[in-house]
């Protein structure tokens, strides 16, 4: 079928002028340009490079693969909705864990997650193959995870999970980086205690 | 493992303390007392071994959901293809109003304020706001500030009027009011563009 002409997609400029890269290479930053302005490829892109992140922060602040799934679909909505407020002051990936921390925290302000509940990270936490004794490891784990406060449960995730340095959560937490190293200490302490009693 | 782990050492060091430099896996300077005490080494290896289950636990692997993707495009273009509008939420349900009702409704109180003539051609909007281009209605630029607060820019033909502040102020004064009763919208800012005055012929 021919190509219909004049569409605004082919208006665009062309992706070529980015040194013959696939739109799934470009960085995060032309990335966010073209989504601002309204090219949903490009959102989607970003989406692509960011889902399996966020999710693993919210399954891991609410407890739950459907409350967080939900979280996800609204923190990407939120997302696209503000990306044109989007400055780049920060790395577009701190601004996305930013969004889904708040929405997080406030879900767990309005429904705690339930004690007793372990965190299910993994869609199937029951792998049979996966030692006893591992399993039994990662389920004190998540245990004593899902019973820290949501405020000390999200430095942990960001830091441990995600890997991010404490000016990075400090930023996406809205905290100074004492308050995230001080509710970090507890956290950890609270897990290896936790572990400590296990064994 | 027992209790007294938590216990202070012998050289004044708090495992807390030592917990935290092995979960950052910090690099302990060789000079530093942490690296020479032997209470600390000992405490040190066993913390090491203790924290090793957290960082399996981190390194696990999440399966995402298989839909997860489908459903935020999916909701994003439903988004895109369907006018901007600003939602009023109550403890009985949301009302959505869309910004081409806005602009109606600060297009009349612009027309009913004693002096304006006329109101502009459609404010031109830079290029990236595109989700606004539909709120460029008779020409008011109606911008979500947030949920329920929203700014407006409009362009009008007045009357010559010795002082052409105070007919902008009661255009903004009208718009602010006429939005607000109709949809219980809180105007955040009206900015007015005075693009020509109406001489008598």
């Amino acid at each position: 079928m021919a190509k219909q002409a004049g569409t605004a997609e082919d208006r665009r400029p062309s992706l070529s002028g980015h040194g013959g890269l696939q739109v799934s290479e470009l960085r995060d930053s032309l990335l966010v340009a073209r989504a601002a302005d309204g090219d949903l490829r490009a959102f989607e892109v970003l989406v692509r490079r960011y889902q399996l992140r966020i999710f693993r922060l919210c399954v891991g602040m609410l407890g739950n693969r459907n409350d967080a799934e939900d979280a996800v679909q609204e923190t990407f909505f939120t997302a696209w909705r503000a990306i044109g407020r989007f400055r780049g002051e920060a790395k577009f990936s701190t601004w996305l864990y930013r969004i889904a921390a708040n929405r997080c925290l406030k879900h767990l302000a309005r429904q705690p997650t339930p004690i007793g509940h372990p965190t299910e990270r993994a869609g199937n936490l029951g792998n049979p193959e996966a030692e006893f004794e591992a399993r039994e490891r990662l389920h004190v784990i998540a245990k004593a995870v899902d019973r820290l406060t949501p405020a000390q449960r999200a430095p942990l995730l960001l830091r441990e999970v995600e890997g991010l340095t404490y000016a990075e959560v400090a930023q996406i937490l809205g905290v100074t980086v004492p308050a995230v190293k001080s509710r970090l200490n507890r956290a950890r302490v609270e897990l290896a205690r936790a572990l400590d009693e296990s064994l | 493992m027992t209790s007294t782990r938590w216990n202070t050492l012998p050289c004044g060091r708090h495992p807390e303390h030592l917990l935290q430099l092995v979960a950052d896996s910090a690099r302990i300077h060789p000079r530093a007392h942490e690296a020479t005490c032997p209470y600390c080494q000992a405490a040190l290896a066993e913390l090491g071994e203790l924290w090793h289950p957290v960082r399996e636990w981190a390194t696990e692997d999440v399966e995402l959901p298989r839909a997860l993707l489908a459903g935020i495009i999916t909701r994003v273009r439903k988004l895109v293809q369907s006018p901007r509008h600003v939602a009023v939420t109550t403890t009985k349900g949301v009302t959505t109003v869309t910004s081409w009702v806005l602009g109606m409704i600060a297009a009349a109180a612009t027309q009913d304020t004693p002096g304006i003539t006329g109101i502009t051609s459609a404010v031109t909007l830079p290029r990236s706001d595109h989700n606004r281009r539909r709120a460029v209605r008779y020409g008011v630029d109606i911008a979500e500030v947030d949920a329920a607060a929203i700014g407006i820019t409009v362009g009008i033909t007045a009357v010559p009027a010795p002082r052409l502040n105070d007919l902008a102020d009661n255009v903004r004064r009208n718009i602010i009011t006429g939005i607000n009763k109709s949809t219980n919208i809180q105007v955040d800012h009206v900015d007015i563009r005075i693009d020509d005055i109406d001489l008598p012929s």
